[in-house]
């Protein structure tokens, strides 16, 4: 039988939660045993393909981030919210006080060193949403491992169980919110 | 108290009348999840987590608030009510940006807490994303709105215990939040920084500036002492962590000030910004260089068997430090150098409290017993005479708001200062300079002739209003159990008439159930009210003419700052040898000819005795330096030079002390 597919993708996120996904170690090798890994960052492949499984790191803050998004929910049965980002916000959100014309100035004009600053407007830049909010805001998530990063434990427990084609429940020596 | 019976979670057990359904719960380890209940709070039933079913109402009821009635029958963990509890949590979790990560009070939070005790992942509902800004303008502690969950628990704390009431809820709805007076900074509103709202706090909303993102743990270890600050005698605990401070928090065992402490005490203790001295220094050409400590020792011992006679030696001690350091200064001093000349920086205080003592027993009173600061609570007028609470005993400050704000107790101050319950109070009589003894005598007068004349009299020699001298004496003569709280400001002028008056004020009135006048002169420093048992107050007036005759001075301040302005600088820049203990540097150290390394407050061991006469332990909380020694080993050293010995410690002179009868439960006054 053909092993389970598994993608995953980084939005707005700062790749931590994939970091702790490579602290499994030498366990990354059950992993690869058990499921395939086509999209990642981890492998480069750019496609996303028809997955059993879909991993999300990341807050959705632009548009290029919910493209991203409902791709890979239309092509995966199972979708994962890895991490606070993905799960709560978390730091990308902190901007979601400030209105977003008023961020983008802050970022490109009135930082120290700038002179002449311009916000960018060039077409093929991603569009900034005007809040930056968890995945579940737009798309369906059918399970949320929570953490920043989640630890290494936690989403070895979640991929091995995904791969045997149960739905993962997180024990709580590894439910961490920080 | 009759016990009822109720079933709960299909066990019966039994509940007293005027308990809560928690309450009950709690007495026979039932664990119901709570929020906003608080152990020192009442409860008000606002986060809704502690819901529990019970049996023929179909409603679920917050057990903090439901009185339990004999024959309920209640069920605390069904499906339903997980089911409830879940959705609450999530529910605070989306109302407002509670980002974990860079919180504060991550690893030590409540709420955060409840979402791993739940299972929580994430929670459902779509976050609000509310604007909301930290308020950083107190200095010691953030309002952080984010991390809000509107439990109320700081509401209540700065009502119930700080009695100052600067917080409550403005807005409702999801507008709702907790502001500062009618909406300003906290750092600029009624509030007194005493802190009592950050510790209650479940969350990151209220948090230390110092201490922030230091800890994550939720158990440190903590040693509990008695704070050096003033003669109220508060107990606190210091929370360590490698070595150092993080914070402080109120005491299990605290029989003064319970779960209150002041700005000071919680906050003031850890701010040091002075320079710590580490050797003893010695002038040498002018100039201040370190030197050991054994040519110190040398250098101070010959330079006092060389000054002949001996009373033109004087000592000064800070009445901060514990008892046992001020008797062993005085034995020091009379038995080792044969000089009487010792005080404390604050024995003029002592000294009239003394002589109105005296003065009141000669007039054919029997003893006069000033009473503990419990009277506090059953007071139904106060009488301030001559004290700035909030600067100088603030927890008393808090107590007295306290009633004034929650049970309407009057208020009368007298004193020309400028002072915050001055402000508040329903009479403020201010005084012309050192006429407050006109005032009181006013006052005494009104009180026992009924006839106004004298009093109105006085009332203009005085420079107060006759009408307020008249309301002032009819508040106090309608009161069944008013206090009289007086301070410093009453005494400094080295008179004790007017506290004669304020006895004999209070022997008009009903005394305590344990026969004690209700009066309460608040002892100023830690060591105060036992200062002049253990013989360290002597007619020695360091200020005064006294000053003049003296060939060596040897101060020892420990780490108080000794307010000293310039003329008083100049006049001791004029005593020939000038010996300092301290331990951080100021211009009374750069002033010495030798300086002594001391140690600081949470280096101390030894006794305090509170302004009630109350003796209650210090306890050594900090490592000091290498180069800093207790106060004792010094006297010691010193002593052994002129063949005297002395305890060489805490224990031992408390042994000492013991055996003369010195600083068990007494009564000053």
């Amino acid at each position: 039988m053909d092993r389970p597919k598994v993608a995953t993708v980084w939005l707005t996120g700062c790749a931590g939660c994939h970091m702790s996904l490579l602290d499994v170690d030498e366990r990354i090798l059950d992993i690869a045993a058990a499921a395939e890994i086509t999209a990642s960052p981890i492998t480069d492949l750019k496609e996303i393909p028809e997955v059993d499984v879909g991993v999300v790191e990341g807050a959705v803050s632009n548009d290029h981030n919910l493209h991203v998004l409902e791709t890979l929910r239309a092509r995966c049965r199972v979708l994962v919210a890895l991490g606070d980002c993905a799960g709560f916000g978390c730091v990308p959100m902190l901007r979601n006080a400030f209105p977003l014309r008023e961020v983008l100035e802050h970022g490109y004009i009135w930082t120290k060193g700038t002179a002449g600053g311009m916000v960018p407007q060039d077409p093929e830049l991603p569009r900034l949403l005007d809040q930056a909010r968890p995945l579940r805001d737009f798309v369906k998530v059918d399970i949320h491992l929570p953490g920043c990063p989640p630890p290494a434990d936690a989403i070895y427990h979640a991929l091995t169980e995904l791969a045997a084609g149960r739905m993962p429940e997180i024990p709580q020596a590894l439910l961490k919110y920080d | 108290m009759s016990d009822m019976k109720l079933t709960i979670d299909g066990r019966e057990v039994t509940g007293r009348a005027g308990q809560t359904l928690l309450e009950v719960c709690e007495a026979h380890g039932i664990h119901v999840p709570t929020l906003c209940h608080h152990p020192l709070l009442t409860d008000v039933g606002a986060c809704r987590l502690c819901v529990v079913e019970v049996e023929g109402d179909r409603r679920l009821n917050t057990a903090c608030t439901t009185p339990a009635r004999d024959g309920m029958v209640v069920r605390t963990d069904t499906e339903r009510l997980r089911r409830q509890r879940v959705m609450t949590l999530e529910l605070l979790f989306s109302e407002r940006n509670h980002i974990c990560p860079f919180c504060a009070q991550s690893g030590h939070c409540e709420l955060q807490d409840l979402g791993y005790a739940f299972g929580m992942t994430h929670p459902r509902y779509p976050y609000l994303f509310p604007r909301l800004r930290p308020d950083t303008s107190s200095p010691y502690f953030v309002m952080e709105p984010n991390r809000c969950v509107l439990c109320g628990r700081c509401v209540r704390a700065c009502d119930e215990v700080a009695g100052v009431h600067a917080l409550d809820f403005g807005g409702r709805g999801s507008r709702q939040e907790v502001v500062a007076d009618r909406g300003v900074p906290i750092g600029e509103s009624s509030c007194t920084a005493c802190g009592v709202c950050v510790e209650v706090c479940p969350t990151g909303a209220l948090f230390e500036k110092r201490s922030a993102y230091w800890v994550r743990e939720r158990d440190l270890p903590a040693v509990a002492t008695t704070c050096p600050g003033c003669g109220v005698g508060c107990r606190f605990e210091a929370v360590l962590k490698d070595g150092r401070i993080v914070r402080h928090q109120s005491a299990s065992d605290a029989p003064v000030n319970g779960p209150l402490l002041c700005a000071k005490g919680r906050f003031g203790l850890l701010q040091e910004g002075r320079s710590r001295l580490r050797a003893p220094l010695a002038r040498r050409d002018g100039e201040l260089r370190e030197v050991g400590w054994p040519e110190a020792i040398s250098e101070v011992s010959e330079r006092l068997r060389s000054i002949r006679p001996a009373c033109r030696i004087g000592g000064v001690i800070s009445a901060r430090l514990p008892g046992e350091a001020l008797y062993q200064f005085q034995k020091f001093l009379r038995q080792a150098v044969g000089t009487d000349r010792v005080a404390t920086f604050d024995a003029c205080d002592l000294r009239v409290r003394r002589a109105a003592a005296r003065q009141f027993l000669r007039d054919g009173a029997s003893a006069p017993v000033e009473c503990g600061l419990g009277v506090v609570e059953e007071a139904d007028a106060f009488l301030i005479v001559g004290a700035d609470l909030a600067e100088t005993h603030p927890v008393v400050a808090a107590w007295v708001l306290r009633a004034v704000y929650r049970r309407q107790v009057p208020l009368i101050v007298v004193g020309s200062r400028r002072t915050g319950l001055g402000e508040i109070a329903d009479v403020w009589l201010r005084p012309r300079r050192q006429k407050e003894g006109a005032v009181l005598n006013g006052l005494l007068k009104l009180l026992t002739d009924g006839d106004g004349v004298e009093g109105r009299g006085l009332s203009r020699e005085a420079g107060v209003r006759a009408e307020d001298l008249t309301r002032a004496a009819q508040v106090y003569a309608g009161a069944r159990a008013p206090l009289i709280l007086y301070g410093q400001d009453l005494t400094r002028y080295g008179d004790p008439g007017p506290v004669v008056t304020l006895m004999r004020l209070a022997t008009e009135k009903g005394g305590t159930a344990d026969g004690r006048l209700r009066l309460c002169g608040l002892a100023r420093e830690a060591s105060s009210a036992g200062a002049l048992e253990v013989g360290a107050v002597s007619d020695f007036d360091a200020e005064g003419v006294d000053l003049d005759e003296m060939e060596c001075l040897y101060l020892v301040v420990g780490d108080a700052e000794v307010p000293l302005d310039g003329p008083a600088l100049e006049r001791l820049r004029g005593v020939p040898f000038l010996i300092v203990q301290a331990s951080h540097r100021s211009a009374l150290t750069d002033l010495a000819d030798v300086v002594l390394p001391d140690l600081a407050w949470p280096e101390r061991e030894g006794t305090f005795v509170n302004t009630e006469g109350r003796a209650q332990d210090v306890r050594r909380v900090l490592t000091p330096p290498a180069g800093a020694r207790d106060d004792l080993e010094v006297f010691a050293e010193l002593g052994g030079a002129f063949g005297k010995a002395l305890a060489r410690g805490v224990a031992e002179a408390q042994r000492e002390m013991a055996g003369e009868g010195l600083l068990t439960e007494n009564s000053h006054g």
